[in-house]
């Protein structure tokens, strides 16, 4: 049970004067159970590799396969489905009213009427929106937290075996931050997922994996435990080193005897105070 | 990433036709447009496409750029071949015929004229837009409606906007498409049914296009009221274009060229 993409390459506007090539022969596989964190620069690739997951653009080389089958068009209606939430995903938010627009896509696949609403419903209280309260209001007249929060559940009431997310935190508060992360850690109880930022600390604490994408090409795919050992994978990527670890590394510049890196902030403060303890 | 550039973008260049003043260019374009109306027979319009063939070469464009604006237009080229092809029933000698419809060779002829007349059009107008950057064109386009602002036809704002539409040709164009990818990743589909149901189809695609549209004319309305402009009384050019000689020589020559051709061909 995977989503897979076996050599996979794209090139935008391939054979014209302004062919860029986004992805190069990237090998990654997605497993049901499993949180998968792609890190990478801007124009590194990852929002292309997420609509080619998605089936929504087609490689200009290699394959992408769901569950072995060979993928040939949108996954949106596949079994298990493949939900994509874009980048500022409340720009596609349309309908008179938020459970309508939540509503679209079960009944783009299908579903009844009855089903549609009740998916809506179910999806509006996963992401922490109360269907009573919002559901007959506007998706214009919603701050920019709460348009996010249901244009996610527009994607999760589709009930998709896969969730793949682009830059889901980006331009929210704090509170809007958490509240996003909370939907995250839900939905990995239910699908697959893959969360595409630049900003690590975000997710680094809760993926069972990570990729990194330099420039179009999979350069890092191992645990986030395994990738903080090596900060200079961070700045090889033009990505900023976690703050939590850039303390650290400056810590063993300065002659601290900081055993091994972590993310976690608890557990890098422990680090510290034991290579303070061992320099006395 | 970027997406396909659209039919007609500018191609940076520094070929001669690249440098060749706008105006001189809107001016050389005006006289291939009146040579492509005022040729009557095929040799004019060998002429002319050898005319476009020379200018495409020149420019250093690839000529599948300029092609893809004849594309563009091919269910026109399609109607005009058979609008003049076809004949109800005739009493005359037919090529093909499927019961009273009949393709007959002289309307055949007469089409491909027309169809080729277009285009040529379509390539020379392209060149234009390919060789010239929107910002360059616009201001060839103030220059060119300059002498109207003593009738107070307001000149700058309608290059301004001009500029600004050209400007954001490709944005719209790239955020009409995230938009569609968006929905279909939630299971729309434009591509089935009847052409009502597939022009309903575009319903959520449009409403959040022109919500987003309008946000951003505001934005830049605003963002361009901050940075002081107030129209286009007193404002200055970065680059100021002039009209050289050789601008001059390559005008008048090309325009008498031409306007020859279409009137002696």
């Amino acid at each position: 049970m995977s989503l897979t993409m076996s050599s996979v390459s794209y090139t935008y506007g391939e054979g014209s004067a302004y062919a860029t090539q986004a992805l190069s022969g990237v090998d990654l596989e997605i497993r049901r159970d499993e949180l998968v964190l792609v890190l990478g620069a801007t124009g590194s690739g990852k929002s292309t590799l997420l609509r080619v997951a998605a089936g929504l653009l087609a490689p200009t080389d290699g394959r992408v396969l769901l569950d072995g089958i060979e993928v040939t068009g949108p996954l949106a209606a596949a079994e298990p489905s493949v939900g994509l939430v874009f980048q500022s995903p409340e720009a596609q938010l349309f309908a008179e009213t938020v459970e309508a627009d939540v509503g679209f896509g079960p009944r783009n696949i299908g579903r009844s009427e009855t089903e549609a609403s009740e998916a809506a419903r179910d999806a509006l209280v996963a992401v922490g929106i109360d269907p009573d309260a919002f559901g007959s209001r506007s998706p214009f007249s919603l701050s920019g937290g709460e348009a996010r929060r249901v244009a996610m559940a527009g994607v999760l009431a589709m009930s998709p075996g896969y969730l793949l997310l682009d830059e889901p935190t980006a331009g929210l508060d704090v509170s809007g931050r958490e509240a996003v992360a909370r939907i995250v850690g839900a939905a990995r109880e239910r699908s697959g997922v893959v969360v595409v930022t630049h900003d690590a600390e975000e997710f680094l604490t809760v993926a069972d994996r990570v990729v990194l994408l330099t420039e179009g090409h999979l350069t890092f795919d191992g645990s986030a435990d395994a990738l903080v050992q090596e900060p200079a994978r961070f700045v090889d990527a033009g990505l900023r080193v976690p703050e939590v670890l850039h303390t650290q590394v400056l810590a063993r510049e300065i002659g601290l005897e900081v055993e091994r890196y972590s993310f976690d902030p608890l557990e890098a403060a422990r680090l510290l105070a034991d290579a303070r303890t061992r320099s006395q | 990433m970027r997406p396909p550039v659209p039919f007609g973008q500018y191609v940076p260049g520094d070929s001669p036709v690249h440098r060749v003043e706008p105006r001189a260019k809107m001016g050389l374009v005006a006289a291939y447009v009146i040579m492509l109306f005022t040729v009557g027979d095929f040799i004019g319009l060998i002429a002319a496409g050898l005319l476009a063939i020379t200018a495409v070469a020149i420019s250093s464009v690839p000529s599948r750029l300029v092609l893809r604006g004849v594309r563009a237009v091919s269910v026109i080229l399609a109607f005009t071949l058979l609008a003049h092809g076809l004949r109800w029933n005739p009493a005359t000698v037919s090529l093909v015929r499927l019961g009273p419809l009949a393709l007959d060779p002289e309307g055949l002829l007469t089409g491909i004229f027309f169809a080729v007349r277009i285009v040529l059009l379509v390539v020379g107008t392209s060149l234009l837009t390919l060789t010239t950057s929107p910002v360059r064109l616009a201001d060839g386009i103030e220059r060119l409606m300059s002498p109207l602002e003593v009738l107070r036809f307001p000149a700058g704002e309608v290059a301004m906007m001009l500029t600004v539409a050209l400007r954001f040709i490709p944005t719209t164009a790239e955020e009409a498409e995230k938009i569609v990818v968006a929905q279909v990743a939630r299971g729309a589909r434009f591509d089935v049914g009847g052409p009502t149901r597939r022009a309903r189809a575009y319903v959520p695609v449009l409403v959040p296009l022109f919500v987003s549209l309008f946000r951003r004319a505001d934005e830049l309305a605003t963002a361009m009221e901050a940075r002081c402009y107030r129209g286009g009384e007193g404002r200055t050019r970065l680059r100021e274009s002039h009209l050289t000689l050789s601008d001059w020589v390559v005008m008048i020559s090309g325009a008498v060229l031409m306007v020859g051709i279409g009137v002696s061909l």
